[in-house]
């Protein structure tokens, strides 16, 4: 697959998957941070990335339609885009940002035979932080792996009929608030006290 | 009066048929002070600054660029040296325009990622900034959109930058509620403003719009007014995080 803002494990996996027809295009997590922290040159370094994606997808689905064989997008946004994480504004404004991209082109791709959808990779192994994991229903951070096959469900001729969906691949994080915090907003102790705190 | 005695900012507020001169006139009846910015349109700023000052409120005409932080930040200067206080901070400022995912350009891209969320974002942050400096708590209000939850075709920017409003927003919340900040956000439908103008140029473009919206009309700038007015009063005091769709049934129904 042809790959566009996405880093680690994942883009391996995915340029593995060798298809000129399918783009998966993401805009990085941000500079994380409490919102009020936020600096100038933080909000412009995640607008940059996420016009990138945005314009990459463009470039993409312009040379689909000329192609005239259809294809595929894929947008990779964040679970903090689904349901807020503290500490994750750039991540979250992004997800919610292309989500939306996704299911206009969508829709106005249809016609032309390209699919356009949306995969949450939740937290993952080798980048997130393992005291998130209990906050996550399933009790362990997301393979790359797993993320890369759903990739390639989309991409398959079997999701044909699915465009402007939003697969959520979290292990049930962003389904509702159970424990834990942000690690990210400091204070490593204050997480662990309110997991400590849901589990009696 | 709801909101005696407290001070409002209002963004992109100047325009006479304009989500934003509703959201002032509606503060303004209700007893707030309202400095209202716009990044042009001084003409009908000072009009608008002159209308509520006939109300028996203060009121000036602050021009300002909302996507430009060293602005944004003088505008909360001189908003805190003028009043002597904030409480309220309404960014409504906004662009809108049609164009196919495949057209649209850097140009535009720009244009309105740099209005409406970036604006946004300045606005806001420079907003709570004051707001915990103050020690007071606040209301941060911030205009979406019926596109934050729904997409249209050749609206993919505007939409996109509507649905990373609702993002901020809910972030905002989780962060800002406990200094006693609510934020929230409004979701009008159609309203019959100048931001439309392009696309509804008939009678026959009108008529099949009106058609889609159950209440068998377009919103009036007022009544977004007077829901910022509910998100603004102590009767909003728990409510944080949420989006008030004002629409007349246009999501909801019918097809």
């Amino acid at each position: 697959m042809r790959v566009a803002g996405v880093g680690g494990a994942l883009r391996a996996l995915l340029e593995e998957r060798a298809r000129d027809d399918v783009l998966v295009v993401a805009a990085g997590t941000g500079v994380p941070g409490a919102f009020l922290d936020l600096q100038g040159s933080d909000w412009e370094a995640g607008v940059a990335a996420i016009e990138a994606a945005f314009f990459a997808a463009q470039g993409f689905a312009r040379e689909r339609v000329e192609a005239g064989s259809g294809g595929r997008i894929i947008f990779l946004s964040s679970p903090a885009a689904v349901l807020p994480v503290g500490g994750m504004t750039l991540a979250s404004v992004a997800g919610s940002f292309l989500t939306t991209v996704a299911r206009v082109a969508a829709v106005e791709l249809a016609p032309t035979g390209i699919t356009v959808n949306v995969v949450v990779p939740g937290f993952l192994a080798g980048e997130a932080d393992e005291r998130l994991i209990p906050g996550i229903p399933s009790g362990r951070l997301g393979e790359p792996e797993e993320i890369a096959e759903v990739c390639s469900f989309l991409a398959s001729p079997a999701a044909a009929y699915v465009t402007g969906a939003v697969l959520v691949v979290d292990g049930g994080f962003s389904i509702t608030k159970s424990a834990g915090g942000s690690p990210f907003l400091g204070s490593g102790l204050a997480f662990e006290q309110r997991c400590s705190q849901n589990k009696t | 009066m709801r909101l005696a005695g407290k001070v409002a900012l209002v963004t992109g507020a100047a325009r006479e048929r304009g989500i934003g001169r509703g959201i002032v006139l509606a503060l303004a009846e209700e007893g707030c002070d309202v400095a209202i910015n716009d990044v042009a349109a001084e003409g009908e700023g000072a009009e608008l600054a002159e209308l509520v000052r006939g109300l028996g409120r203060r009121s000036l005409f602050l021009p300002a660029d909302v996507s430009e932080r060293g602005g944004v930040d003088a505008l909360l200067e001189r908003v805190l040296a003028d009043f002597g206080a904030l409480d309220i901070v309404c960014s409504n400022a906004g662009v809108a325009a049609w164009q196919p995912f495949l057209e649209v350009t850097a140009e535009e891209w720009r244009r309105q990622f740099g209005v409406n969320l970036t604006g946004c974002f300045n606005v806001c942050q420079a907003a709570a900034r004051v707001f915990v400096a103050a020690g007071r708590g606040g209301r941060i209000v911030v205009t979406s959109s019926v596109h934050a939850e729904m997409p249209f075709p050749e609206m993919a920017v505007y939409g996109a930058t509507k649905g990373g409003v609702r993002a901020l927003v809910e972030s905002m919340a989780g962060e800002l509620t406990g200094h006693g900040i609510t934020v929230n956000h409004i979701g009008p439908g159609w309203v019959q403003t100048h931001i439309n103008e392009s696309a509804l140029q008939t009678d026959e473009d009108v008529g099949q719009t009106l058609a889609l919206i159950p209440a068998g009309r377009s919103g009036e700038p007022h009544e977004l007014g007077r829901a910022v007015v509910y998100l603004c009063s102590t009767d909003a005091d728990y409510v944080s995080g949420a989006y008030l769709r004002v629409d007349g049934g246009f999501i909801a129904g019918k097809y």
